[in-house]
């Protein structure tokens, strides 16, 4: 009976000690001036971390990092129907924050 | 019987949206064009494990209900961090919204957006929404 009930509760926490991602703010950019289709574009990306443990943070500077990895993937072109999105992977006493970007890159 | 009864008014009972952000765009008209309204809706499905860990004590006796708080307390020390809304199993689940934009809206004439995030709660579960609305602006007579 006590075998049943570790296993039980070993397959528990088995089944939801994984790892579990929080979705904080995303946000769709406007399509002006542009107003391109997508087959006129090119899907642009940019991400970028922040590992922190305990609260203490690594890189602070990874937004700007993501919005400049972005500019340079687009040189000469406008982006339109920017996706922003800001979430945090969990993990054990430390989580990742990251910054995630992508859009259509009309040159 | 009587507890699971209870359970299910509970579920069916205790909902509630709740908004976490809202952001909108440029609205822009043209002459010559319509307003098409859209709308995009991406749901992952959340858990408390909090929540749930309160619900067991209904159905579980009181050894298991402390061997349940121990597991959650466990689980938690593997989930740390911001959390809004509850937390999901699948990463980066709202990351084709700009190609669900465009399926809605193949020519790109797109204006008006407004980006919502929110949390439809339930006990123990959530759906974790990103809803998108807009307007396609579409040729007049097309």
């Amino acid at each position: 009976m006590r075998l049943n009930k570790l296993i039980f509760f070993s397959l528990l926490t088995f089944i939801f000690v994984g790892c579990t991602h929080s979705l904080h703010v995303a946000h769709v950019s406007d399509f002006s001036p542009t107003f391109k289709e997508y087959s006129k574009g090119e899907l642009v990306k940019a991400r970028a971390e922040q590992f922190t443990v305990m609260g203490i943070v690594t890189d602070t500077n990874y937004v700007n990092d993501a919005y400049t990895k972005l500019l340079a993937s687009c040189s000469g072109g406008s982006i339109q129907g920017i996706t922003t999105q800001y979430s945090t992977s969990h993990g054990f006493f430390s989580w990742t924050n990251v910054i995630d970007m992508q859009g259509l890159c009309i040159r | 019987m009587r507890n699971i009864l209870s359970l299910s008014c509970l579920l069916l009972l205790c909902s509630c949206a709740q908004l976490h952000h809202v952001q909108i765009g440029e609205v822009a008209s043209h002459s010559g064009y319509v307003q098409k309204p859209f709308d995009i809706k991406i749901s992952e499905s959340g858990v408390n494990l909090g929540e749930a860990a309160e619900v067991s004590k209904i159905l579980l006796n009181k050894d298991r209900q402390k061997d349940a708080e121990e597991i959650v307390g466990l689980i938690g020390l593997f989930q740390m961090g911001p959390i809004t809304g509850n937390p999901v199993y699948v990463k980066d689940y709202a990351k084709n919204l700009i190609q669900l934009i465009y399926e809605k809206c193949p020519s790109g004439k797109v204006t008006g957006l407004m980006s919502v995030r929110e949390s439809r709660k339930y006990p123990v579960v959530s759906g974790e929404i990103v809803k998108v609305t807009g307007y396609c602006l579409v040729r007049k007579g097309s």
